[in-house]
């Protein structure tokens, strides 16, 4: 039959996600592996931080198996800002083809639907990451929105919903 | 670029979902992207599937008995099953809800209007579907609220829905409204959904879920987004 799948069509998370989407550790589980700290914001098209967006981060390991704490959920703070200590993909990634990366989930007021990309680490060689099937199709000078920055103790991973520099979403 | 007929799922929108630029909701503006989503077909990380939770303290899936006393409200029912689009059950999907009080009042910092908050009353509850997909909450009816996208704007009594289910590329973050609700048809959040998908959103009034004496019940459906089917050829 032709026409819309009959699914259900999402909603906004709304402005109070945060009372019930906060922290997946109780039931998720916590990092078994080494992990990295994920610092960012959410920031709307004037530049503004997001407040009370919930993100999602997980990964998978060459199996494709999203291990034991490796799926965490953090809420911005007043300014937009989230801080999160991630399972480092690396080493469950090792071998596997395309560049160590978690994927990320957003949502927020303001968008009726939530919002799916991805974070890589930091490259261990000076590649451009044409070598990885999803940043292939990524215009070269859109890559950077999907790399993690490292910033000494932390990664630097901003999330810009709108504009010139717009994060890179993926219709997964 | 990605090969329609070769992605695990088909793109998501297809008219679905609302779009995420819908003017009318004004919080839209500032937020939509510009571009539209990049079209990849969903490798390992998006076909994930999160780790199961082993469970929550009894009462979870309860709204009214988070302290001593019964929050202030008419009491309802609320079930339905997770299903995917192929109508099979989704054993296992984590089910989130989040709603204000009978008063149209959410306990969260942000919100600052009046009206009262129920101190016998969080809003907040969880549960998993069961093998045939079925969930069901016990709960309180909510009350509608101003919402802020105009002057006058007044969000219809709701219950947010958040379902992980099978895997990340089938996530599902909702609203369930009520049937017969004339606010329906002012409110810009539903009505960004579009005209032929909107009345997925509202439950219907279930005789069979009631509680006799106690309370009405109200069933809501969520369908997940499905894998491709088998190409087909439409005349």
């Amino acid at each position: 039959m032709a026409g819309a799948p009959a699914f259900t069509p999402s909603q906004t998370s709304g402005p109070y996600v945060s009372l019930v989407l906060t922290s997946v550790e109780e039931w998720a589980g916590s990092p078994t592996q080494p992990t990295v700290r994920l610092v960012g914001h959410v920031l709307d098209g004037a530049g503004r931080g997001v407040d009370d967006a919930v993100l999602e981060f997980w990964h998978v390991d060459r199996d494709g198996t999203c291990p034991a704490g490796a799926y965490r959920r953090v809420v911005t703070d007043a300014d937009g800002r989230f801080d999160v200590d991630v399972a480092d993909p690396r080493a469950d990634q090792d071998g596997a083809a395309g560049r160590p990366h978690v994927g990320v989930l957003i949502m927020a007021g303001g968008l009726n639907r939530h919002l799916l990309t991805r974070a890589y680490l930091p490259f261990a060689d000076d590649g451009d990451g044409a070598d990885d099937p999803v940043l292939a199709v990524v215009a070269p000078e859109r890559r950077a929105t999907l790399m993690a920055r490292d910033e000494g103790d932390h990664l630097r991973f901003d999330v810009r919903l709108q504009g010139d520099d717009e994060t890179v979403f993926l219709d997964g | 670029m990605a090969d329609e007929a070769t992605r695990t799922y088909p793109p998501d929108d297809r008219g679905v979902h609302p779009p995420w630029l819908y003017p009318p909701y004004t919080a839209t503006i500032g937020r939509a992207p510009h571009r539209a989503p990049l079209n990849v077909s969903p490798t390992a990380t998006e076909l994930a599937v999160p780790p199961s939770p082993r469970g929550w303290p009894v009462g979870s899936d309860d709204l009214t008995t988070r302290s001593g006393a019964p929050p202030i409200g008419e009491r309802i029912i609320v079930a339905g099953r997770v299903l995917d689009a192929a109508g099979e059950p989704v054993p296992g999907a984590v089910v989130e809800v989040w709603q204000a009080n009978s008063a149209g009042r959410y306990v969260h910092a942000g919100d600052r209007r009046s009206a009262p908050v129920d101190p016998n009353f969080t809003g907040t509850g969880r549960c998993l579907t069961a093998d045939d997909g079925t969930y069901r909450f016990v709960t309180i009816r909510p009350g509608a609220y101003p919402g802020r996208s105009h002057h006058n704007a007044w969000r219809p009594p709701h219950i947010h829905f958040s379902v992980i289910g099978g895997a990340m590329v089938t996530r599902l973050v909702t609203q369930m409204y009520f049937p017969g609700d004339p606010l329906l048809d002012r409110d810009t959040i539903f009505l960004a959904a579009p005209e032929a998908t909107r009345d997925r959103l509202v439950s219907s009034l279930d005789f069979d879920l009631t509680e006799p004496d106690v309370s009405l019940g109200y069933r809501f459906d969520l369908v997940l987004r499905g894998r491709a089917a088998t190409p087909q050829v439409h005349a």
